[in-house]
């Protein structure tokens, strides 16, 4: 159905407004709920030290899975593709539910979210017709990776998430990031002609852009871990549907070596909360600046902050500066990807 | 200064990224060995070491050239009296 353009067209429209709405109405009211329950976390980077409610990102999940459940009733004929969006993404939002609620092992989350990134492997061994056909588009040419595709997925879907649980230093960076990097991958599955893929990264783009007005400066709400690795599923799953992967992987490549480089300070995985040095400091002033302690892992906030003192605002609008510089470069690269 | 540093850096991945996939395409692609299970089997494992050893070379050198950059100005930007 979506390979008439006009369809497609309705379709995105649809879904961008019906996950936009959702999360916009949700946001707010979950943020309320998990106060009240005491599903808070605080603010480091406020002098007051603020508790902020957290798991904010189940509004996004509700508004995902609403603008993909109306797909699957207005186009059946994308049953397979719309459902294991759906399902890849609820399996990974709930490796983050029980991370923000219980704690995981840093180690034992990329294990997991690897094996919920397994669900689209096994519905496509059940799909007809397949959701995927193990071909891999890169500058240059295509290459058939059929079963070796059926392992890279999984892994792609972890790292992704991972990358973008690693990155949400201060507020907005995450929510913010994710719209630039979504509304890229929109118009490069547009600029390729693949409009069967538009609707999910327009559903993406409608619930980041949502959640971004409660989570910008001064967060109103966190997206937590449920936030965070879910959405980092859902752009890694909607790009291996729309075959733009090494579009994504360019667009994503601030917070892919922001995790590298705290990867490689700190040796291995390590939760975030078990951190004995903090990367940055809070000034008098509420400024944030470098932690000299040479055991403090290497995070971009602590390098970008390493030159001057800067205050949330400035290190989030750094952030979207380096992120739109890699979705540039993500644009620049479409015409080497073969249609 | 350090926000070009990371313009560059993330430059630098973009194009050993771009290096990496045309070797991939033109040259691993291109490894071909006769028809026969075995040897199709051999093909396809020889091939995607040869992509790995590849990424691994892009970390090695992407991580050597950050390293160097970033670390001195890490070391510059900390006064003295911090370290």
């Amino acid at each position: 159905m979506y390979s008439d353009v006009d369809s497609s067209w309705i379709a995105t429209i649809l879904s961008f407004i019906a996950s936009y709405l959702v999360t916009f109405i949700a946001t707010p009211r979950i943020a309320d709920f998990n106060k009240r329950h005491g599903i808070v976390g605080v603010d480091y980077h406020k002098l007051d030290k603020p508790e902020i409610p957290e798991m904010g990102g189940l509004s996004m999940l509700t508004g995902l899975s609403v603008s993909n459940i109306l797909l699957l009733t207005l186009y059946p004929s994308s049953f397979w593709r719309t459902i294991s969006l759906l399902l890849t993404v609820l399996s990974i939002g709930c490796v983050g539910a029980i991370d923000d609620l219980i704690g995981l092992n840093a180690k034992i989350k990329p294990l997991l979210t690897f094996i919920a990134g397994l669900v689209p492997v096994v519905l496509n061994m059940m799909a007809y017709p397949k959701i995927y056909e193990g071909y891999l588009s890169i500058p240059f040419g295509r290459i058939r990776i059929t079963i070796l595709y059926n392992l890279l997925l999984p892994i792609g879907i972890a790292v992704a998430s991972n990358t973008m649980n690693m990155c949400d230093p201060v507020n907005g960076v995450m929510s913010g990031s994710s719209v630039i990097i979504s509304a890229t991958l929109l118009i490069a599955s547009i600029a390729t002609g693949r409009f069967y893929a538009s609707p999910y990264l327009a559903s993406i783009l409608g619930c980041v852009l949502a959640f971004y007005i409660y989570n910008k400066y001064p967060a109103r709400v966190f997206p937590g871990d449920t936030g965070t690795l879910s959405i980092g599923a859902a752009i890694a799953y909607a790009s291996a549907i729309s075959g733009l992967e090494f579009i994504a992987l360019i667009a994503m490549l601030t917070q892919i070596l922001n995790a590298l480089f705290t990867l490689l300070s700190l040796g291995s995985f390590i939760e975030r909360r078990s951190i004995s040095e903090r990367p940055v400091h809070i000034l008098g002033d509420g400024r944030i600046t470098v932690n000299p302690n040479p055991k403090a892992p290497i995070t971009l906030t602590r390098m970008l902050t390493a030159s001057r003192p800067m205050t949330e605002r400035e290190i989030a609008y750094s952030f979207f500066i380096l992120t739109g510089f890699s979705c540039i470069l993500a644009l620049v690269t479409i015409p080497l990807i073969p249609r | 200064m350090v926000r070009l540093g990371f313009f560059l850096n993330i430059l630098f991945a973009w194009l050993l990224l771009l290096t990496l996939s045309y070797l991939t395409v033109n040259v691993v692609a291109g490894l071909t060995l006769q028809n026969g299970y075995l040897l199709s089997f051999i093909e396809a494992v020889s091939k995607a070491l040869s992509v790995a050893i590849l990424i691994v070379l892009w970390l090695y050198i992407w991580k050597k050239l950050s390293k160097l950059y970033f670390e001195k100005l890490l070391k510059d930007r900390i006064p003295a009296s911090d370290r």
